[in-house]
């Protein structure tokens, strides 16, 4: 295993951002993108709501890490109970070391050669973010935080000046990829994963559907994950955004996602939420000409000592839009999900319809549930609708789980698979088995 | 900018010169209208264990600017049926902060504003239960004509020890004009877990489906409007147990059209 | 198969089964009729395990064995099974991984997915359900006559020793009764050691079973037992004449 590593000290300042930029060898318009995008981040408060980051020392934290620096242990010294949640979930063995924060290289080079001829044929860009602006930087800076400008939170400031990772996707007109966006980057997004920048442009007609992240859980050595991904879908384009996350209890995931869907496109997040401290997170998407439509669906599971504040935001700007949103959580041994989320329809955008449902399981009386909506409209010619409900698992239910010989666990397991059902079946097909699976494990492990 | 949109609920404070108490003994029944003659009220109302009460919120003063606070507390097995009515006034803030403190405690909830012109309204409600086997329900229907605004926050906490605690909260808008606009937040909060708590928003114009069912019918488009506008109304005015105050509303409602 | 020795079930102090003694011996059905409210429901429930009522018994046992204290879980992979009246719908849960697992459950055996599948299909034929009745969300939206068809096929598929079927004829018109008593023939005739307690309160149903014994339960307790022809009696008579004899 290689050893040579580049660190910058602890904390942030403009040095620092200025080594970060000159490692990666970037233009100068990047290098002032991210020294003013750091004066910003100075600037800014820390956010008076949502959950509570009171113990997070922004200054305590390592900015730059070259992705090989990460692999600090040893198989020895990860916890059994990591390993037996991989043997559970079924993770392919060649992952397992690379996701628990040990050595070794991911055979996947192979895969991702073949992979890259195919849709270099096709002219799709796949690359990682900071490859896409080094070869195709005119088309970058096109589109390059359009979507999400540093101003936008103190969080966005942050990963604009010290970004790093994170994927770039161009799918040219009328092509449609197929297969979901994930194979090598699976593994690649979710060791790295710290500041990342994704930006996403599907042209006219085009379709896409990238996948990131994964079930099991993931060892972090840092403690602050804050990225930033931009979607551009331009007209009758697809974007199906598939994230699942299961970071270490000791992260703090702070993440802007936003979209930009124009005339007749589609945005669609489906977003699950297992790990991590803290998680802040609400897709958005802005629906900026008429027949555009956005889908979002996520899923939000806390447990002991954990706090996932999910939800999202769709903003109607103009008429003939639509949106459904579908959050689902539950909260267990003492944690605590919330969801918060915003329906805005604007002046002019008339003959709108939207839909919000927000289910909340709760298991236990330790745990808690809430639910933060707001819904706006500016025009009367609308349908919006928004409904939650927080309720325990169903006695009857259960009961009758029960009278079909499942004990306890298994009938638990059987009704919250059933409850996340919605979410499940948007993902693809071994991401949808390892959930089901981890809900089994995490069932099993709770107090009935 | 879509970040401003997450503050966290204020709760209902009592900061202002007017204060009003008004206790309901033990076991006692008590039918109260509030018309609200100051421009500034806050109210006090604690209800003893076994009590009902009936309280007709009906704003009549001409004032334009009104404030009404009022907070509520709930004994064992007390019972509280609370109307709001509103507004009169050109601008109208009503916070209503309800504590179920004991077992069996309920309270229901039945609100209607009916805004024009420039009326500005906002409405804050929150039913707060704090012991178990408690039930709430608010269901809050507001019409929005002209260039008037809306703002609705409602709230329902549940507290750890709130077992069996089952908390309904609905708010619906029809908005009749261009330019009228309506905000609504409700929010959960739930800190125990055998509970069944539901909330609801909804805003949107007359529908055009059901519109289409009476035109076939022959009903006149007028005519057609003000049923449908009766039948959205229907679940609050319904409950008006003061029948001159129920024809009252029910004109107003008319008269929207 | 199922000995009942003055068994009463309570719901918060307050007594609803009063003292029954019934006796279901292998290879036999029986049929208990009864006027709502007499608690044949409550003495399904109870039997099968729920938690909301108190049983309390002089004896009460399964195959020989002590039942009261097992939860419903072990008494359905003993060899239970109660179809409910009213299953609830149980949003997300797929029809056919609810019987794989739950038939994995009662019979301890994890069967290979294409056969057990061809083996519930047959099934589906003679139910009058469409293959695509298995991929549907358990009790989503489906009726009356589906749910009772739903709760038959996991009689069939789980094949257990005993069986209760509560109301199973309720709410169904005169060709899906038909399809009832052929499931229960073939439920019969593919185990012969099982044995049924059929509640229903209709004597044509009940006389198409062709029962070896009757029993009416009247106010929580066993008014009368008695052979086939206790089901013209009670038609030509109605309950109160034949519980005051």
């Amino acid at each position: 295993m290689n050893s040579y590593v580049v660190k910058t000290p602890k904390g942030l300042n403009s040095a620092i951002v200025t080594q970060i930029s000159e490692q990666k060898n970037e233009p100068g318009w990047m290098t002032d993108f991210r020294l003013r995008a750091l004066e910003i981040f100075e600037k800014k408060p820390m956010p008076t709501w949502g959950a509570d980051l009171s113990e997070l020392n922004i200054h305590d934290l390592h900015y730059y890490l070259k992705p090989i620096e990460k692999l600090e242990r040893s198989w020895e010294n990860v916890p059994d109970s990591i390993k037996t949640t991989f043997e559970r979930l079924g993770i392919p063995q060649a992952e397992r070391s690379y996701l628990a924060g040990v050595g070794a290289q991911y055979e996947s080079e192979v895969v991702y050669k073949s992979l890259k001829s195919f849709w270099a044929q096709k002219g799709v860009l796949f690359l990682d973010t900071s490859s896409g602006l080094r070869e195709y930087p005119e088309l970058f800076k096109k589109y390059f935080s359009t979507v999400i400008p540093p101003h936008d939170n103190k969080f966005a400031a942050l990963n604009s000046a010290v970004w790093s990772g994170g994927s770039f996707v161009y799918v040219p007109a009328s092509v449609q990829i197929d297969m979901p966006l994930q194979a090598y980057f699976r593994i690649n997004a979710v060791s790295m994963g710290q500041f990342e920048r994704t930006l996403i442009i599907a042209e006219p007609g085009s379709s896409v559907h990238y996948v990131e992240g994964c079930s099991a859980p993931v060892y972090a050595s840092n403690s602050l994950h804050s990225a930033v991904v931009e979607l551009i879908a331009h007209e009758n384009s697809k974007i199906k955004y598939t994230t699942i996350q299961n970071w270490s209890t000791n992260v703090y995931n702070l993440v802007t996602k936003r979209a930009l869907a124009y005339r007749n496109a589609t945005v669609s997040w489906i977003d699950g939420n297992f790990g991590s401290k803290v998680t802040m997170k609400y897709p958005a998407v802005i629906l900026k000409e008429p027949g555009a439509k956005a889908e979002i669906m996520s899923i939000a599971v806390a447990g002991k000592g954990q706090h996932q504040d999910a939800g999202a935001k769709v903003i109607h700007l103009a008429p003939n839009t639509s949106s459904t949103i579908v959050a689902k959580s539950i909260s267990k041994e003492g944690g605590r999900s919330s969801y918060r989320g915003l329906l805005k329809v604007a002046k002019g955008a008339q003959k709108v319809h939207a839909r919000v449902q927000c289910d909340a399981l709760m298991m236990d009386s330790h745990s808690r549930s809430d639910t933060y909506p707001t819904v706006e409209s500016a025009e009367n010619a609308v349908d919006l609708g928004h409904e939650a409900s927080v309720s325990k698992l169903d006695d009857e239910h259960l009961f009758y789980a029960m009278s079909r010989g499942l004990n306890g666990a298994q009938a638990r397991a059987m009704i919250v698979n059933g409850f996340i059902e919605p979410f499940v079946n948007q993902l693809p097909m071994e991401y949808a088995v390892e959930i089901n699976r981890l809900i089994t494990m995490e069932m099993e492990g709770s107090i009935g | 900018m879509v970040n401003d949109v997450f503050p966290f609920q204020d709760s209902a404070k009592i900061n202002d010169p007017h204060n009003n108490q008004l206790i309901v003994e033990k076991g006692q029944k008590l039918f109260v209208i509030d018309e609200q003659s100051s421009s500034h009220q806050a109210t006090e109302v604690i209800v003893h264990d076994y009590a009902h009460l009936t309280l007709v919120y009906d704003q009549k003063s001409e004032a334009t600017c009104l404030e009404s606070n009022y907070r509520f507390e709930l004994g064992a097995q007390a019972k509280v049926t609370l109307f709001i009515l509103l507004p009169t006034s050109e601008q109208c803030t009503f916070k209503a902060d309800i504590a179920l403190q004991k077992s069996g405690a309920e309270v229901d909830v039945y609100g209607l504003y009916v805004v024009k012109g420039q009326q500005k309204v906002e409405l804050l409600i929150q039913q707060r239960h704090l012991a178990p086997n408690t039930r709430s329900n608010v269901v809050i229907k507001g019409i929005l004509l002209d260039e008037s605004k809306t703002s609705f926050n409602g709230t329902i906490a549940i507290a750890p020890l709130a077992h069996n605690s089952n908390a309904v909260l609905q708010n619906k808008n029809l908005v009749l004009s261009q330019a009228a606009r309506a905000v609504s937040k409700p929010c959960l909060e739930v800190l125990a877990d055998a509970v069944q708590c539901k909330h609801g928003t909804a805003i949107g114009s007359l529908d055009e489906e059901h519109l289409f069912y009476l035109h076939a019918r022959g009903f006149s488009e007028k005519n057609a409007q003000k049923i449908l506008l009766h039948a959205f109304v229907q679940d609050v005015l319904a409950h008006i147990p003061d029948q001159a105050i129920k024809a009252y509303w029910q004109k107003r409602v008319s008269s929207c059209f | 198969m199922l000995k009942i020795d003055r068994l009463s079930v309570s719901v918060f102090d307050s007594y609803i089964i009063k003292n029954l003694t019934l006796h279901v011996p292998p290879q036999s059905l029986h049929v208990l009729m009864g006027p709502n409210g007499s608690g044949k429901s409550t003495l399904s429930y109870a039997l099968a395990g729920h938690p909301r009522y108190t049983m309390q018994a002089q004896e009460l046992l399964f195959l020989d064995q002590d039942f009261v204290s097992l939860s419903p879980d072990k008494r359905a992979q003993r060899g239970f099974f109660l179809a409910v009246q009213n299953p609830p719908e149980i949003p997300g849960v797929n029809v056919f991984q609810f019987l794989k697992e739950a038939h994995a459950a009662c019979t301890g055996k994890n069967s290979e997915v294409k056969k057990f599948q061809e083996e519930v299909e047959s099934y589906l034929k003679l139910l009058r359900l469409d293959p695509s009745f298995l991929q549907r969300s358990l009790y989503e939206n489906f009726s009356g006559g589906e749910k009772k068809r739903l709760e038959l096929l996991q009689l069939l598929v789980l094949k257990p020793k005993f069986a209760l079927l509560d109301e199973i004829d309720s709410g169904l018109d005169i060709d899906a009764l038909a399809i009832v008593s052929c499931a229960v023939a073939l439920f019969r005739h593919e185990n012969p050691q099982s044995s049924l307690l059929v509640i229903t309160h209709n004597p044509q149903v009940a006389r198409l079973l062709k029962p070896d014994r009757v029993h009416i339960l009247y106010q929580g307790s066993l008014a009368c037992s008695g052979g086939a022809d206790l089901i013209d009696d009670l038609e030509l008579k109605g309950y109160d004449e034949l519980i005051r004899r």
